[in-house]
């Protein structure tokens, strides 16, 4: 492995034919921009250039990289100024696109892969899994968490290893960069990561048979965990973890129908959905178990399988 | 004598009966009017030896059934709230005087029986306390539906193996139907004896792959069948555990729970008259 230095492959690059001086710029600029509207606007130029431009260079020169690593190069800058905790970015030998290694995740890399949609746009995922993470259009300005790969990355091995922490560090550094990312007007969509707005987290079903409680019931006794029946006149059902608890009631939308949702009670506004699933088996069972009715709802119509 | 000298003189019986009706009434009232809710009871036992058996009022305040009830409710279920934390009471839908009586306030919670606020007497679900008993006696970890759930799990393995299997028949199914397909296009028409009882074998093994192949709806409805069934065993085994849990948070067993429901009437009045 070797870090990607987009400087020194920008003085390469200057060397180069008469088209690569634009090509330069571009890169030069990528690695030089500090506001997230000029880097969305270079990485968005850098797109275009590979689509439009680049396929005799491809064939001919040995150090071209594909779309996927400038937007991971793009996702790094905004990255590493959503967190504290580092981020860097790795070029695989003998690969054309790089990997990102966030510091809270030491035993994870994450990559950039296109997302097989007419409309385009990239999918952030873990590479030893392949599991995603998020949906990265930066033309049509989207940005939106895959909520159900999510939910098993979080129970797999590496994240566990790493801990509630490293999660938590993590979520607040997806939604900083949604943040910078919603500046520039783009369209956001991360349901169950901040951890304070942990109400109303709507599930995919409007209505839950009886068994799926009955499910939640029966896996959360197993683990010595009682579901409680909502108090007062509210429809619904309640676990105590400690402090925290989760909450699933069903509620009247904005329209006038029944919903069930989710909200994960925590004064101290540190827990997340995604926290409890990692840290709770139980937990993550059962919602694996009914994901198609109890899942949060996401944007699901841009994560293919 | 006037007529109606005559009357008052013919019958002090009654004179002496509505005297008391009244005397009665005015001390009811004055005990509810002070909120004195043991002399309340006292008062309506009076006369009425049936009524710690739950059956009815005096019958000079049988029409204030739901009033009375509503008065004395609140600190009944106050003194459940203080000694019996784990049970959980509604107002019953159907019989006025009633409260329904549930164990915990989890999810599904079974009715543990019905509290009569005017006799207190709490009468159990039987069925209810007999699973109780036979749970306790379990050692720890086992429940009662444990062979059932057993059973179904075994039955549950053998058809997600069945269904797994599938990808492996569908394959073996295509290559019998490609060396049929190659038969009849090699030797068409010119079988000799070995062919025909290749392609008879052959057959045989297709009509049974696709045999089982057509079972697949069937075993996907008796997989779902089978874990709804197997839910509900483990269902009711985790409501027992949960039940008996809280009772033995506060008894030493169940039918040391189910006697101290049994005096509950002179132990709420006795803990009336002590406040």
């Amino acid at each position: 492995m070797a870090d990607f230095d987009t400087q020194v492959y920008s003085e390469r690059l200057k060397q180069d034919l008469t088209l690569f001086n634009r090509w330069q710029i571009l890169i030069a600029t990528l690695g030089d921009v500090d506001e997230t509207a000029d880097l969305l606007e270079v990485v968005e130029k850098i797109l275009a250039f590979d689509i439009h431009e680049s396929t005799m260079l491809r064939i001919a020169n040995d150090y071209w990289f594909p779309s996927t690593h400038w937007v991971t190069v793009a996702f790094a800058r905004l990255a590493e100024t959503a967190s504290l905790s580092n981020t860097e970015t790795v070029l695989p030998r003998g690969q054309k696109s790089a990997e990102l290694h966030f510091d809270e995740w030491p035993n994870a890399a994450f990559k950039f892969v296109p997302a097989p949609l007419a409309s385009g746009g990239f999918y952030l995922e873990e590479t030893a899994q392949e599991l995603r993470v998020l949906y990265w259009d930066i033309v049509h300005k989207r940005f939106y968490l895959d909520t159900q790969q999510f939910a098993k990355l979080v129970q797999t091995e590496a994240v566990q290893l790493a801990g509630v922490q490293a999660l938590a560090i993590f979520q607040k550094r997806l939604i900083a960069i949604a943040e910078q990312l919603a500046s520039e007007e783009f369209s956001i969509d991360l349901p169950g990561l901040a951890a304070q707005h942990q109400r109303d987290l709507v599930m995919v079903e409007r209505e839950l048979p009886s068994v799926v409680l009955d499910s939640l019931f029966v896996t959360a006794a197993k683990q010595q965990f009682v579901l409680k029946r909502a108090q007062g006149q509210q429809i619904g059902v309640e676990i105590a973890v400690g402090e925290i608890a989760i909450r699933l009631t069903q509620v009247f939308n904005d329209s006038g129908h029944q919903q069930w949702v989710y909200a994960i009670v925590d004064d101290n506004q540190q827990v997340t959905i995604f926290t409890l699933l990692q840290q709770l088996p139980f937990f993550y069972q059962w919602y694996i178990a009914h994901i198609d009715q109890v899942g949060l709802k996401d944007k699901r119509e841009v994560f293919v399988e | 004598m006037t007529n109606q000298e005559t009357q008052t003189t013919l019958q002090p019986d009654l004179l002496n009966r509505i005297d008391n009706k009244i005397l009665y009434l005015g001390q009811l009232q004055l005990a509810i009017t002070k909120q004195h809710v043991a002399e309340v009871y006292e008062l309506l036992a009076t006369n009425n030896d049936s009524l710690s058996s739950g059956q009815q009022l005096p019958l000079i305040v049988s029409d204030l059934t739901d009033e009375l009830s509503d008065f004395l409710a609140p600190e009944l279920m106050h003194f459940f709230a203080e000694k019996l934390p784990f049970l959980s009471l509604t107002p019953s839908s159907t019989i006025s005087d009633t409260y329904d009586v549930f164990l915990g306030d989890w999810w599904h919670h079974r009715q543990l029986g019905t509290l009569n606020i005017l006799s207190i007497t709490l009468s159990l679900e039987k069925q209810m306390i007999t699973e109780l008993q036979a749970t306790e006696k379990l050692s720890e970890g086992q429940s009662i539906n444990e062979s059932k759930v057993q059973e179904i799990n075994e039955n549950i393995k053998g058809l997600k193996a069945f269904l797994a299997d599938n990808t492996k028949r569908t394959l073996e199914l295509q290559v019998v139907k490609d060396q049929l397909t190659e038969l009849s296009a090699n030797k068409s028409g010119l079988f000799n004896r070995n062919d025909k009882n290749t392609r008879e074998a052959l057959e045989k093994k297709r009509e049974l792959l696709e045999a089982t192949q057509k079972r697949i709806p069937e075993v996907e409805r008796k997989l779902v069948d089978q874990e709804n069934e197997l839910l509900a065993y483990e269902k009711d085994d985790a409501l027992r555990q949960l039940e008996l849990q809280a009772i033995l948070s506060q008894y030493s067993n169940v039918a040391a729970f189910v006697a101290a429901i049994s005096q509950l009437h002179d132990v709420y009045l006795d803990n009336l008259k002590k406040g």
